[in-house]
């Protein structure tokens, strides 16, 4: 008997359709991916199905769990059938878990709800679940608070409590978009395994095709509320012809290449190192006395050397952890290391005498696009800002009609037009808000631009198109760059050169194709093994 | 959690030394001679000069407040001038009234505010929650000694049930000792439980939206169930924090309150004191306010720290 | 689940109601204060026995008290006593306590923060009406004393509160990005951060003033705020606490002008708290929470 059956179900919130129509059949133990860019509407199917939707949401259409129709909208049956016939994990587990209680206690407690068994016997089931999930004894202690855990172990605790009940169904809504490339790569293959292990049934929510091609078997695309395409069995490439599944598909494919170098590569004279990094030593104070003085040190970089030249791009990759943001801000005098030098065009970086001159040379485009700006300052003002270091820090020397100049330049070299300056940055999707940083980044003419999983927020469409730019602009502009990221797909579309982090120390660098075809150190290999290749 | 009681414990010390070095120092800035401003322009020299010495004034800042200091430490906290009995003796009295109606006070402001916060939070935009709003508006905005001089007029005037203020202390029994002191800590407890009931209901109305509740519903609990497993506690940290800075407000308003129902404790001792110019009574009273308050701040943070586990760890 | 941020403006309607019933109830009571610096109806300080204690009439609008003074004109002139010990309380607070607050979460010297935090503690262990005693006692009573001891008690509160949300702002990358643009940390400190925590440190501050209009009362009434013959709603309750069974509107009336007074604070820091709250945008958003 099919497992669960959608039928017309439609959702709208405010008079705003979110779902038209959309059906769908799941039968015991398929694994089902569901794909569509952001705003399609897919946690909003998710929720629905699980009839954790607000109330102020209006449904309509049917949903029947082995063939026995169920009321979406009544949560006195809806819960009876969370945990037992139906769970779910989520985006951002370390938010989903509740902070002051232990994991093992909110597993148990999963298991109280769907199987009635007694507190003894769900704390058994909850250390056994553990276990299934790879966080047995050895790793976790089962009394952890959430915030002593990674993302990735937090995100094993939302699926061991999630198949605690033995449910029908699991559904995964994006559940490794916040996590690095090689724990995502352990979660797919975790949760595959489970599936397989229990008949479970999976359906799989992602932007990414090619998270979903290698864990599922069959695939929806979701394109504005309505499920456009529909592919039986892989390879998903093939069947899957809708103008939104190509577009998905073509966004999976990473094929940029990195910009051809200007300067002769066979010359290493020193002039043309334009960033060098000398034996970076960081460590951070943890553990604070009464009186505040710091009672231990942790090390977060050990003695990191890197050059970059000029019209290359270097990139620096490791999982979470592995101190890339911490040598990212080192390298741009924000923070001073204990040990080492960093040189800029053979000047010393020091935080504290930072010239305009040398700061001019240098800029940065961050992650978070929601942190990235002042939310109470125009895009004009926003991209102007650094404008400062030129005319040695005297902006009045520049008029109003020059710095609107420069702003509208700067907004049309990064495919965006020069009305958008008199907008506040809450106007933007997050892909405008990136080509705005990118702007920002841009506006002094700097030799070096440092990137920070500058598309680790982006969905897959977006993704493509801002490293297509970002390659574009280094090679237009003679630029250098360094390039951080946890995926080493994205930073084999754009580097030349790559360095390997793990605990904070450079483990392997080289030429990123030559690192792609022969890895020498297990971090590496781990990484490599990470990407999500499978499209056939 | 013994290394938590420790280092906060370090705190507590280290707070209390300094507030001991601030109320000596503010004292010892006041312009004029204290001998003569306690005994009048008419004293005369010789007792001026006995007062002086009996004060310790003639000896250097330092070894007055080490002297002061050392005093309080084996609990001889001077003579008081106007009294003429050991300061420690008063305080012992008066304390024996204050602190009680301040615990007393706080036992009905978390009466109050914990089931009708938790209500209004739990059902925010309902009805309930608009009559609990709308009354916790009027709460928040009444002055407690005003609503003390109504309550007076209603039930010691009007109705005749109670007697207009005083104490006839403890020896008559506790209940008889609390009925005493029922109406003064009603006063006291009204508008500090409104305060409170506000920030249970917004914490609440935060939690309502977080991820792990959406969580544990996914578990199979339903909407309350959920609020009520995984949010209560949660709801508690905000609430502790301010409830720990509202006893000192309660010690604060039991100043004042002491005065409305003319009941003999530290405020009133305080009063008079102030009106006597009666400066080692005064030191010793605020520095006993200050050792309250900071004691309670103490305990807080230990209360705090059984709620959420995360604080019992060192930090990193 | 990103949260995108709008500008809380744009949700215009919201807490307007609140906004404008606490600014009319507000209003009418400055006005009425500004008026006594001109006109009431009778001298609040002439005495007249044989019209002791009457209750309202048209004579006298709220009745007068046991020295037959009128008591709108002894409201009146006492509200910008009232008001201004508040008022300069508070900015004692907010002036003292926001640089504090914004060094300590910005100056990155974790010995520094905690010397702030814990002399914040000291200080915040000191209620303003003990605070304002230990200074009577020193100096005197006085409307100076009481501004002052409703400032040194709000200086720890601005300053706890500047922190914690300078903390939060610290960590936001746009900070990073005007550093790279050459900006000291002074001037990201005016330019980028105070911006940014103004909404919080003006709730706060609409707290403090009805908290403070409500100390005043406090400290007046214990004989501590304005001395006689300057009228003052705290003392009128002292006075009138004997006569309560004679002449209740004696203790009535001032006390029911202190009420409405902070419920017109409270008000407006409600309509504010809607307008501001970052909580409100995350909720309008709600929707595009769950599709994205």
């Amino acid at each position: 008997m099919t497992l669960l059956t959608l039928k017309n179900l439609s959702i709208s919130h405010h008079n705003t359709p979110l779902l038209a129509s959309v059906s769908l059949a799941i039968e015991h133990g398929d694994k089902i991916g569901l794909i569509g860019a952001s705003g399609a509407g897919k946690s909003v199917l998710s929720l629905a199905m699980m009839g954790l939707l607000p109330p102020n949401f209006q449904i309509s259409g049917t949903m029947q769990i082995n063939g026995e129709a169920v009321d979406l909208t009544d949560d006195a049956i809806m819960r009876y059938r969370r945990g037992t016939d139906l769970a779910i994990i989520f985006q951002d587990p370390r938010l989903a878990l509740n902070p002051i209680k232990p994991v093992a206690a909110q597993i148990a407690e999963a298991a109280e709800l769907a199987l009635g068994v007694s507190r003894v016997v769900a704390n058994d089931m909850a250390l056994d679940s553990l276990a299934r999930v790879g966080l047995d004894h050895g790793i976790i202690a089962p009394d952890s608070l959430p915030d002593m855990l990674s993302g990735g172990q937090c995100q094993r605790v939302m699926i061991a409590m999630a198949i605690i009940g033995k449910p029908k169904l699991l559904i995964a809504d994006e559940p490794t978009t916040s996590l690095d490339t090689v724990t995502q790569a352990e979660i797919l293959a975790l949760l595959k395994q489970l599936a397989d292990e229990d008949h479970m049934a999976l359906l799989m929510i992602s932007h990414d095709l090619a998270i979903l091609a290698q864990t599922v078997d069959q695939m929806h695309v979701l394109d504005q509320g309505k499920l456009v395409d529909h592919a039986a069995s892989p390879p998903f490439a093939k069947t899957l012809t809708h103008r939104q599944s190509q577009q998905l598909i073509e966004a999976s494919r990473l094929d940029i290449a990195p910009p051809p170098v200007a300067s002769d590569p066979n010359h290493r004279a020193d002039q043309d190192i334009i960033l060098a990094a000398d034996h970076i030593s960081v460590t951070y104070a943890s553990g604070f006395n009464v009186f505040g003085i710091a009672d231990s040190n942790k090390p977060i970089l050990r003695d990191i050397s890197l050059t970059l030249r000029r019209g290359e791009c270097l990139g620096l990759v490791g999982t979470s952890g592995a101190g890339k943001s911490t040598l990212m801000r080192v390298l741009l005098g924000l923070e001073r290391p204990q040990q080492g030098k960093v040189r800029l065009a053979g000047d010393v970086v020091d935080p504290k005498r930072m010239t305009s001159a040398m700061q001019r040379r240098i800029s940065a485009v961050f992650q978070d696009p929601n942190s990235a700006f002042n939310p109470r300052h125009s895009v004009r003002r926003i991209i102007a800002e650094p404008l400062g270091l030129l005319n040695n820090n005297m902006p009045q020397n520049m008029t109003d009609q020059a710095i609107t100049e420069k702003v509208a330049q700067a907004l049309e070299s990064v495919g965006l037009t020069a009305d958008m300056m008199h907008r506040y940055i809450h106007a933007f999707s997050g892909g405008q808000r990136q080509r705005i940083a990118i702007a920002r980044a841009l506006i002094t003419n700097p030799e070096v631009i440092l990137f920070d999983e500058a598309t680790a927020s982006l969905d897959t469409l977006i993704r493509k198109q801002i490293l297509a730019l970002i390659s574009d602009l280094v090679a237009a502009n003679n630029l250098s760059a360094v390039f951080i990221s946890h995926d080493l797909a994205v930073i084999r579309a754009i580097c030349h050169r790559v360095m390997v982090l793990e605990d904070g120390q450079c483990v392997e660098s080289g030429e990123t194709e030559h690192i792609f075809h022969n890895p020498q150190h297990a971090a590496t290999r781990r990484l490599l093994h990470a990407i999500p290749t499978s499209m056939t | 959690m013994a290394g938590f009681i420790l280092r906060r414990l370090g705190v507590l010390l280290l707070t209390l030394f300094i507030s001991s070095v601030i109320i000596f120092a503010l004292l010892e800035v006041i312009p004029g001679d204290p001998a003569l401003t306690m005994l009048g322009i008419n004293a005369t020299p010789e007792t001026l000069t006995a007062l002086r010495d009996e004060l310790g004034l003639n000896a250097n800042a330092l070894s007055r407040y080490l002297s002061w200091m050392g005093g309080m430490l084996t609990g001889d906290f001077g003579l008081s001038y106007t009294y003429r009995t050991p300061v420690v003796e008063l305080l012992a009295d008066r304390m024996a009234i204050t602190l009680p109606l301040a615990i007393y006070a706080l036992i009905f402001t978390v009466m109050i505010a914990l089931p009708f916060g938790f209500l209004a939070g739990a059902r925010a935009g309902k009805w309930g929650d608009r009559i609990i709003l709308f009354l916790s508006q009027i709460g928040i905005a009444l002055p407690n000694f005003w609503f003390a001089l109504l309550l007076i007029f209603i039930f010691a005037i009007q109705l005749g049930w109670v007697s207009a203020g005083g104490f006839s202390g403890w020896d008559k029994g506790l209940w008889h000792g609390l009925a005493e002191l029922t109406l003064p800590a009603i006063a006291l407890a009204i508008p500090q439980a409104t305060i409170l009931l506000r920030v249970l209901r917004s914490a609440l109305i935060d939690i309502t939206h977080q991820d792990y509740i959406r969580t544990a519903r996914a578990k199979g609990l339903s909407r309350d169930q959920a609020l009520w497993r995984h949010g209560w506690r949660n709801a508690l940290i905000p609430v502790v924090t301010i409830m720990g800075m509202q006893f000192s407000f309660l010690i604060a308003g039991a100043i004042i309150i002491e005065n409305v129902f003319t009941l003999p404790g530290l405020g009133r001792l305080m009063v008079q004191a102030i009106g006597q110019r009666d400066i080692i009574l005064v030191e010793a009273i605020i520095l006993m306010m200050v050792l309250i308050v900071i004691t309670v701040t103490f305990i807080t943070d230990v209360i705090y720290a059984l709620i959420d586990p995360r604080l019992r760890r060192p930090k990193s | 689940m990103r949260v995108w941020r709008i500008s809380p403006f744009l949700i215009a309607s919201a807490g307007r109601r609140n906004l404008i019933s606490g600014g009319v109830i507000l209003g009418i009571i400055s006005l009425a204060g500004l008026i006594s610096f001109f006109w009431t109806p009778a001298d609040p300080t002439i005495m007249n026995i044989s019209n002791r204690m009457q209750p309202p009439s048209m004579a006298a609008w709220l009745g007068t008290d046991h020295f037959g003074r009128d008591i709108l004109s002894q409201i009146m002139a006492a509200t910008p006593v009232t008001l201004s010990v508040a008022l300069v309380g508070v900015m004692i607070g907010m002036i003292g306590g926001i640089p504090l607050g914004l060094m300590a979460a910005l100056i990155h010297k974790p010995f520094f923060d905690h010397v702030l935090t814990r002399g914040g503690d000291v200080l915040f262990a000191f209620p303003a009406i003990i605070m304002a005693m230990l200074l009577t006692a020193g100096f005197g009573a006085g409307i100076s004393i009481a501004m002052l001891a409703i400032g040194l008690f709000n200086i720890p509160v601005f300053l706890r509160i500047t922190r914690a949300a300078a903390m939060q702002q610290r960590h936001m990358t746009y900070i990073h990005s005007a550093r790279l643009a050459g900006k000291s940390m002074p001037r990201i400190a005016c330019e980028h951060i105070l911006p940014n925590i103004a909404p919080v440190i003006i709730l706060q501050a609409s707290i403090q003033f009805s908290l403070a209009i409500l100390a005043e009362a406090g400290l007046s009434y214990l004989g501590l705020g304005a001395q006689p013959p300057t009228p003052s709603w705290g003392r009128m309750l002292a006075d009138s606490q004997t006569m309560i069974g004679l002449a209740p509107h004696m203790a009535i009336i001032p006390g029911l002008t202190i009420m409405l007074t902070v419920i017109g604070v409270n008000l407006i820091g409600e309509g504010l708290r809607q307008r501001l709250d970052p909580y409100r945008s995350r909720q309008a958003n709600y929707v595009e929470m769950d599709i994205s």
